[in-house]
C-alpha cells in the first residue's frame, strides 16, 4: 500500500483499527470510564478527511494550488502604471470571495484525484466518482476531499490550516462538541447502543502544555444555545468501531477563526469512530449545503488568513459546484457535496440536570437511509 | 580617588555650545585593580534583555554540541564574533497549562513573567526586568529604559501589569534628548551644581503631595488607598528628582557623544531597523554606562515581527505562514533570511556593551543580558523549544560560551537564574507548571 502521510491524522487510522479483534488499546489498561452503561467524549481535535501521501503526487498529479489572493490579485492588476480605485481593486476581490460568481473564476484550481479517499460510503453503492479507503473499503463518497485536497493550507501536518484546525477544536469552547453513547454492555461489541450529540460547555482538561487533552475531565451540557445540536441516533459497536445510522440532519459545533459561533450542517450525517476507553476517532460523514459550506469558509476565513496558504476562495466556489454530488434542486443541478470530517475525541464525564436535558432534547430523529435524500 | 577629571580639560563651549570630546579609559576612578570602585564599593551589575521575533528553525539553529566550543549552525553563524560572551539555551519548554496558545504572545510572556497569559488583553505579573529593577534600579535616574529598533513605540518586552507596559523610546533623537538632554548630569564633572529647573519642579511637587497628607486625614481607608495609588507614579517623579539634586557617583567610561543631528528614517526594511538598533544601541551602551540606569530593555522586532526584506513582498510573519517549506533546505528559505539579520543584530547589541571598556574589562563583564523570542517554529506558533541567549559575565558570576540543552524542561529556570545572580530572595519563580525553584547550575560560576 502506498504509505500515507498520517502525522496528526487519528482519523486516518480508523481503517487499519477496524482489522483490530477486541478494541481494547493500550490507553485502556486499568480504565473503565463506562458508567452506568454510559460513556461521553468531547470534541479535542478535527480535521477535514483529506488522504495525502508524502509528496503529494497520487492525490494531486497536477500540483498543489499555488493561486491564491495574492497571486489572483497580481494577475488581475499588474503594476504597470495603471490608476486603480480600491473599490475596483481590494474591494472588488473582497467582494468576488463574499458573492463568487463561478463563471467568472479563470485562474487554474487543480482538483484532487486518484483513487483513495477518506470517508464512507454515504450511499451504498460504487460510483466512478467514488475512492477505495487505504483500507480497501470501495464507495467512498467524498467529493469535498476532490475541492480541498490540493491546498497546501490545509495538508497535514503543517498546513496552516490543518494546524489552525486542531487549535481551534481544542481552544475555542463553542467547538466543545460532545458524543454520548447509552445502553453500552460493551465497547468491543454491543449491537445495538443509543448515540446523542450535544455541545459542551467546559475547556477541556490539558496537559502542562496545554495541547495534550487528557480524559477524566467534565463538560456541562448547554441545553440553552446548543439545542439545535442535540441529536439522536441508533448505532453499533464492531470490534470497538462504532457506527451509527444516518440521520437526516445534524448540526456540529464549528468555530473557526476569532472563535465566530458557527455549526456545520450535515445532511444524511452518520459517525464511524474507533472507541477506547479514552479516546475517540473516526469520521463524520454525510453531505453539506455547498452555499452553506462556502459561506462558512468566507465567515470563518480573512483574504489574510486564505492568503496563508495560497487559497482561492472563488476557486473553491467553482470546485464545490462542479463536484456538488447530491441534493439536486429542480433544474437538477446538485446542491449539496459529499465529505468527511475526522474528529478526534476524549473521554469525559457528563454533568447534566436530567430533567432539562429531557426537556430540550427533541424527539429522536428519524433515521433514513442516505439514498432516501438524493 | 585622585581628584583628576578629565572632563575638566575636554569640556568647553564651541559657539555657544557644550561639546565633549570622549577620552580613552582612565583608571582614576576606580581602585587599583581596576575592579571596583575607588571607594571600594564594586561596579554595578545591570540588567539587560533584548527581545527578536519569529524564533528559529531548529534544524540550522541549534547546536549539534552541547557546552563549551558549541558548533554555530547556519542561521546563527553571525554569533562567531560574540561566542564567547553569550550562552545559548535550547530545548527549554513554556508551560500554558490550560490557558490558551495565544499566538505570539503565550511564548514570550510566560518566559518573561512566568505566568501563562489567559488572553490577548492579559499580561500577568510583571516582566523579569521590572521585578530585577525594583532590587538592584533605584538609585538611578531611570528604573528602567526601554527601547525598540521597529520605530513603534508598542514594540516592548516590558511590563508592570496589564495596564502598564513600558513603552519603547523608538526615536534615536527623543531618546538622546530624554538621555543626554538638559536633565543630565554629567556624573564626571568636578563639580556639582543643582539644576534650579530640577529644584522647582520638586518643590511644586512636595507642595502637591503634602497637600495629599492633608487630605488623607479627611478620607476614608478605601479612598486613601485610592490616593495611594494614584499619587505613587508621583512619588516615583519625586525620588527621580532627589536623585538628579545629589551629586552622581563619577562614572570613567561615561562620555555621551554629539547628539544624532537627524532621525532614523521610518520603516521596517531590514536596512532601516539595523541603523535605528544601531543608534538605539549606542545610546543604550552610553546610557548604562553613565549610570542613568541599571536595567534596560530592547527590542529589534515586535512579537509577530512585522520587518520586512527588500524585494521580497511579504513582511516576515507573514512569511512564516505562506512561504512554502522548501523540499530542498528543509526550511522556509526567506524565513531564515529574517532570522539571520535578527541574529546579526543579536551580535551587534552584544558586540557593543563588549567594546565599552569599564574597569580591567568590559561594560559586558558586569551584565547579564537575557534575550528570548515569542515562538520557536513560528510558523507552527510553537511554544516548546523556545530559544534564548544570555550575554556578559554579571559581575564574575556567570561562565559564557556555552551550550544548554533544556531537554524540555522548564525556561523559566533562565529567568530564576537571573533573580538569583542578582540577589533576589524569592525562592522560586513563575506560576503552575511554570514554577521553578531550580537555576541552571551550568552557567554559574
Amino acid at each position: 500500500m502506498k504509505h500515507a502521510l498520517t502525522a496528526g491524522f487519528s482519523a486516518f487510522v480508523l481503517g487499519a483499527a477496524l482489522s483490530v479483534a477486541g478494541a481494547a488499546s493500550a490507553d485502556d489498561a486499568g480504565a473503565n470510564n463506562v458508567r452506568d452503561r454510559s460513556i461521553a467524549y468531547a470534541v479535542s481535535g478535527g480535521h477535514w478527511g483529506l488522504y495525502q501521501t508524502a509528496d503529494g503526487k497520487a492525490e494531486c498529479p497536477d500540483g498543489i494550488n499555488e493561486v491564491g489572493p495574492r497571486e489572483t490579485f497580481k494577475a488581475l492588476f499588474p503594476d504597470d502604471g495603471t490608476k486603480r480605485s480600491v473599490v475596483e481593486t481590494q474591494l472588488a476581490r473582497e467582494a468576488a470571495i463574499w458573492s463568487p460568481e463561478e463563471r467568472a473564476y479563470n485562474f487554474p484550481y487543480h482538483h484532487a484525484g486518484g483513487k483513495v479517499g477518506l470517508g464512507l460510503n454515504l450511499d451504498g453503492k460504487v460510483g466512478p466518482n467514488d475512492f477505495t479507503s487505504p483500507d480497501g473499503e470501495k464507495g467512498i463518497d467524498n467529493q469535498l476531499f476532490r475541492a480541498l485536497g490540493c491546498l497546501r493550507w490545509l495538508r497535514g501536518p503543517d498546513g496552516i490550516g490543518y494546524h489552525f484546525s486542531d487549535i481551534y477544536m481544542r481552544e475555542f469552547n463553542y467547538n466543545r462538541g460532545l458524543i454520548e453513547l447509552t445502553n453500552v454492555d460493551s465497547l468491543a461489541d454491543d449491537p445495538d447502543v443509543d448515540v446523542t450529540i450535544y455541545r459542551g460547555r467546559d475547556a477541556l482538561m490539558a496537559d502542562a502544555t496545554g495541547a495534550k487533552i487528557m480524559p477524566g475531565g467534565t463538560q456541562r451540557i448547554d441545553t440553552k444555545f446548543g439545542q439545535k445540536f442535540i441529536t439522536h441516533l441508533k448505532g453499533k459497536i464492531v470490534n470497538g468501531v462504532l457506527t451509527t445510522e444516518p440521520v437526516k440532519e445534524m448540526y456540529w459545533p464549528f468555530a473557526w477563526f476569532g472563535g465566530n459561533p458557527g455549526a456545520q450542517h450535515i445532511l444524511d450525517m452518520r459517525m464511524r469512530l474507533k472507541l477506547t476507553q479514552e479516546r475517540a476517532n473516526g469520521f463524520i460523514a454525510g453531505y453539506e449545503n455547498i452555499e452553506e459550506w462556502y459561506y462558512g469558509l468566507a465567515r470563518g476565513r480573512s483574504t489574510h488568513h486564505l492568503a496563508y496558504g495560497s487559497v482561492s476562495a472563488p476557486g473553491i466556489y467553482k470546485a464545490i459546484h462542479e463536484l456538488a454530488d447530491a441534493y439536486p434542486d429542480a433544474s437538477g443541478k446538485n446542491t449539496a457535496i459529499s465529505m468527511a470530517w475526522g474528529t478526534d475525541l476524549t473521554q469525559v464525564f457528563l454533568k447534566k440536570p436530567p430533567k432539562e436535558v429531557a426537556e430540550a432534547a427533541p424527539a429522536a430523529s428519524k433515521t433514513e437511509r442516505a439514498g432516501d435524500r438524493r | 580617588m585622585n581628584g583628576m577629571n578629565r572632563r575638566r580639560v575636554l569640556r568647553g563651549l564651541l559657539d555657544g555650545t557644550a561639546v565633549c570630546v570622549a577620552l580613552p579609559l582612565l583608571n582614576c576612578f576606580l581602585n587599583g585593580n581596576g575592579t571596583a570602585m575607588a571607594d571600594g564599593s564594586p561596579l554595578p551589575v545591570r540588567f539587560g534583555t533584548w527581545g527578536w521575533g519569529l524564533g528559529l528553525n531548529k534544524a540550522i539553529f541549534v547546536p549539534q554540541k552541547t557546552g563549551a566550543n558549541f558548533d554555530l549552525p547556519e542561521e546563527i553563524q553571525a554569533l562567531a564574533p560574540i561566542q564567547k560572551h553569550i550562552n545559548l539555551f535550547t530545548g527549554f519548554d513554556c508551560f500554558r497549562d490550560a490557558a490558551p496558545n495565544l499566538c505570539h504572545k503565550t511564548g514570550w510572556v510566560i518566559a518573561r513573567s512566568g505566568i501563562a497569559p489567559a488572553n490577548q488583553s492579559d499580561l500577568p505579573g510583571e516582566t523579569i526586568d521590572v521585578t530585577i529593577a525594583k532590587k538592584i534600579s533605584t538609585t538611578t535616574r531611570f528604573q528602567t529604559l526601554t527601547a525598540t529598533a521597529t520605530g513603534n513605540v508598542r514594540d516592548s518586552y516590558s511590563y508592570e501589569n496589564a495596564k502598564s507596559v513600558n513603552i519603547a523610546d523608538w526615536s534615536p533623537l527623543q531618546f538622546y534628548s530624554k538621555l543626554f538632554g538638559e536633565d543630565f548630569q554629567d556624573p564626571n564633572l568636578p563639580d556639582f551644581k543643582p539644576s534650579a529647573r530640577t529644584m522647582v519642579r520638586k518643590s511644586v511637587l512636595t507642595g502637591v503631595l503634602d497637600r495629599t497628607k492633608e487630605l488623607n486625614k479627611v478620607v476614608g481607608a478605601e479612598d486613601k488607598a485610592r490616593i495611594d495609588q494614584y499619587f505613587s507614579g508621583l512619588r516615583d517623579l519625586e525620588r527621580q528628582f532627589d536623585q538628579q539634586l545629589k551629586k552622581p557617583e563619577p562614572r570613567a567610561a561615561c562620555h555621551p557623544a554629539k547628539a544624532p543631528t537627524e532621525d532614523a528614517k521610518p520603516g521596517l526594511d531590514y536596512e532601516l531597523v539595523g541603523q535605528r538598533h544601531k543608534m538605539m544601541t549606542d545610546l543604550m551602551v552610553m546610557a548604562v554606562a553613565c549610570d542613568q540606569t541599571r536595567v534596560f530593555n530592547m527590542a529589534i522586532a515586535a512579537q509577530q515581527a512585522a520587518t520586512t526584506k527588500p524585494g521580497y513582498d511579504k513582511p516576515h510573519h507573514t512569511a512564516t505562514h505562506e512561504e512554502p517549506v522548501d523540499a530542498q533546505l528543509g526550511y522556509q528559505k526567506e524565513v531564515s533570511w529574517f532570522i539571520r539579520r535578527e541574529m546579526e543584530l543579536w551580535a551587534q547589541y552584544v558586540g557593543s556593551f563588549a567594546k565599552m571598556k569599564e574597569g580591567d574589562g568590559t561594560l559586558l563583564d558586569n551584565m547579564l543580558i537575557y534575550a528570548s523570542t515569542d515562538q520557536s517554529l513560528a510558523r507552527l506558533h510553537q511554544i516548546d523549544g523556545l530559544p534564548m541567549f544570555t550575554a556578559g559575565r554579571a559581575g564574575g558570576k556567570l561562565k559564557t560560551g556555552l551550550h544548554i540543552a533544556g531537554a524540555g524542561g522548564q525556561g523559566t529556570r533562565l529567568g530564576y537564574t537571573a533573580m538569583k545572580v542578582f540577589g533576589l530572595e524569592n525562592t522560586s519563580w513563575g506560576t503552575q507548571s511554570n514554577n521553578t525553584s531550580k537555576e541552571i547550575g551550568e552557567i554559574l560560576v
